[in-house]
């Protein structure tokens, strides 16, 4: 079915797309390395569920608690060693700067891992371990796993973020500092730990979309949210944040479940004799939307 | 400003000595080069792949240095290249020079339709769109069993007289040699000073009547005409066109080398050039790189040599763009100057107004 497993990926892109768009209210700028931190939440998680080389062998929540944390951490530390750095440079400089930092953390996975071992994140919940309205089996059972947990995830991450966004001091100080950092320090808010506290919650937005991804994707390897020699869930992702119009929160999110039922369909109908329907109608949608609509569906203000 | 110039004509002497040191200085740099092509086909296998990168550095260069536009496709073009020049010359049967040019025209073609894109969208936008339809190419035209000749890839045979790599290395430098002389007038003509004011600022440029559209297609297609040049160039030294060649890790080697040499200086880029195209193999072979590799486990030492240059080259990225943006060409500046006839001064003049980023 197209339909379901476009939405169970366009899950992912919509939060893919999330942390991109958070990134670009705080920084103005297109972080390129926002699906790696999926990469090395995943990762890690693989690492503590295996007990792989040093690390311990935990059980299934605790392996995925690590894995989120690593995804925040990494969004950490790019901010801190990346992006403060560069905090007076050109946008065309911060975006090769996070392209670098993807690069970085893909080569940094290759050597760790290696390409020819098969990492397998398996799934917290095989299709039918649950059901609905009777026992697993019986005639009314709906029974459900990775695709509904998938995408209520999903839907539970946006509302968290956009509580956080729209609701808290810190969201509003988030688009203070983006606004005017020079009058919003002035008013007395930290520009430097607001532009941390975001990039650590685009880390963890991120890192769920990563582990989100990782048992879909089935074998493992570096820098596959980034997908090397594919597309993978950044590019979506990136279209998906365009389409919902760079600004918008929930326009990301419904953008990815576009761009998911979108290239899920191109994938299954168009023939196998015209290579890469995949990536022409991803092509000519983002190049339809940045023509005609710039703002896209749920965008505001036109900024370019 | 007028110390400059007085240590050029100096102070009506002739400064024997200067020119003598810089004569020999060029001779060693030229005779270098040359001498590459004398070494066994390893070495000159991989000066080629050098000589390549370095003409797709200064085909990035237009776009990112001249017009100052980010491209994240220019392995699109460097393919497109590759895919016509492969083609022509294997079902066609025409003459590797025509193979060539026609492959540099073809970029050239893609470049033209990116730079129609460019005129609407612009900065961040323009770099995600070369981004898909790098990758869109990719995964698209490169994979037509038709003109790829299917998996295997399409076979791209050299001429005779170029089987051996020393002389299609001298091939690839007199190319490189070309593209930079034409390059260095490109930068001093009308269309240079059109192109710097746009990068400048465009609407500044335009009031001053200069014609910004126009100026910025022909950029587009200048690099995409180097860029198919250089991709033909690439057919045919591996003697076969593959499409999963041209990856989007490709795409990103070529604007990492564009920066970390210092984009708008030819001289930096085609030394960042350099250096990513010998990358992974210098680094792979250093002594000291293999004996710290060799303290890990077999498994992982294969990984270190293996990525670890990937891991060093984004590694020299981030540390050019935090603390040296103007990249290898900085650095290299008093050399460069010092060759060209200028004065050899480490310190720059405290440069006066508009010294700004």
């Amino acid at each position: 079915m197209p339909l379901v497993s476009g939405i169970v990926t366009g899950c992912v892109y919509g939060l893919v797309a999330l942390g991109i768009v958070l990134i670009y209210r705080s920084n103005r700028i297109f972080n390129f390395a926002q699906a790696e931190f999926g990469s090395v939440a995943a990762f890690v998680s693989v690492a503590f569920l295996d007990g792989l080389g040093p690390f311990p062998k935990l059980p299934y929540p605790v392996a995925v608690l690590f894995g989120l944390l690593a995804g925040a951490g990494v969004g950490l530390l790019t901010e801190r060693l990346v992006i403060r750095p560069l905090f007076r440079a050109s946008r065309a400089t911060l975006l090769v700067a996070t392209a670098g930092t993807a690069l970085f953390l893909i080569s940094a996975q290759a050597v760790i891992l290696g390409v020819s071992n098969i990492h397998v994140f398996r799934p917290v919940a095989p299709k039918t371990n649950f059901s609905l309205f009777g026992p697993v089996g019986s005639a009314h059972a709906y029974t459900f796993g990775y695709t509904e947990i998938d995408i209520v995830i999903g839907i539970v991450v946006l509302g968290a973020v956009g509580v956080w966004f729209f609701r808290t001091r810190w969201g509003h100080a988030v688009f203070a500092v983006s606004e005017d950092p020079t009058a919003a320090s002035i008013v007395g808010i930290s520009t430097t730990r607001i532009s941390a506290l975001t990039w650590a919650i685009a880390g963890l937005v991120g890192a769920v979309a990563g582990v989100l991804y990782a048992p879909v994707k089935g074998a493992l390897t570096p820098g596959f949210m980034t997908g090397i020699g594919e597309v993978g869930p950044l590019v979506f992702g990136l279209v998906a944040a365009v389409l919902g119009g760079m600004t918008s929160l929930p326009g990301a999110f419904i953008g990815g479940i576009l761009v998911g039922i979108i290239g899920s369909f191109a994938g299954t109908y168009i023939p196998t004799s015209f290579p890469g329907g995949e990536q022409v109608t991803l092509a000519a949608v983002l190049i339809f939307v940045l023509l005609v609509r710039p703002t896209g569906i749920l965008g505001t203000a036109s900024e370019t | 400003m007028t110390d400059h110039t007085a240590t050029i004509t100096g102070t009506g002497r002739l400064d024997l000595a200067g020119l003598g040191a810089r004569f020999a200085a060029w001779v060693v740099l030229v005779g270098g080069i040359l001498a590459i092509a004398g070494t066994g086909p390893n070495i000159t296998g991989y000066a080629i792949t050098a000589a390549i990168y370095v003409l797709v550095g200064l085909s990035l260069n237009i776009i990112l240095g001249y017009v100052g536009q980010l491209s994240l496709g220019h392995q699109a073009l460097v393919g497109t290249g590759a895919l016509f020049a492969a083609y022509l010359s294997k079902a066609e049967g025409l003459p590797f020079v025509v193979d060539v040019v026609i492959g540099g025209l073809a970029g050239a073609a893609l470049a033209l339709v990116i730079g129609f894109v460019a005129l609407r969208i612009r900065g961040l936008y323009l770099a995600l769109v070369t981004l898909v339809i790098g990758i869109t190419l990719q995964g698209s035209l490169f994979e037509v069993p038709a003109l790829t000749g299917g998996g295997a890839g399409e076979s791209a045979d050299r001429p005779s007289v170029l089987l051996s790599n020393g002389r299609f290395y001298l091939v690839c430098v007199a190319v490189c040699v070309a593209v930079f002389y034409l390059d260095s007038r490109l930068e001093r003509s009308k269309a240079g000073r059109a192109l710097l004011a746009i990068k400048e600022d465009e609407r500044v440029a335009f009031s001053f009547g200069i014609d910004v559209m126009g100026y910025k297609l022909l950029a587009f297609v200048l690099s995409g005409l180097i860029a198919g040049v250089a991709g033909g160039l690439f057919a045919f030294s591996s003697q076969q066109f593959n499409g999963n060649d041209f990856s989007f890790q490709l795409a990103l080697t070529f604007v990492l080398m564009t920066v970390v040499g210092g984009a708008g200086s030819r001289v930096g880029v085609a030394v960042g050039a350099i250096i990513f195209a010998l990358l992974h193999t210098v680094v792979s072979h250093a002594g000291p790189f293999v004996s710290f590799a060799n303290l890990f486990p077999a498994s992982t030492a294969a990984n270190i040599l293996q990525f670890g240059p990937d891991l060093i080259g984004a590694f020299l990225l981030l540390l050019t763009l935090a603390f040296n943006p103007g990249g290898l060409a900085q650095q290299l500046k008093p050399v460069s100057r010092w060759m060209a006839g200028g004065p050899f001064r480490i310190h720059e003049l405290p440069v006066s107004a508009g010294a700004r980023r």
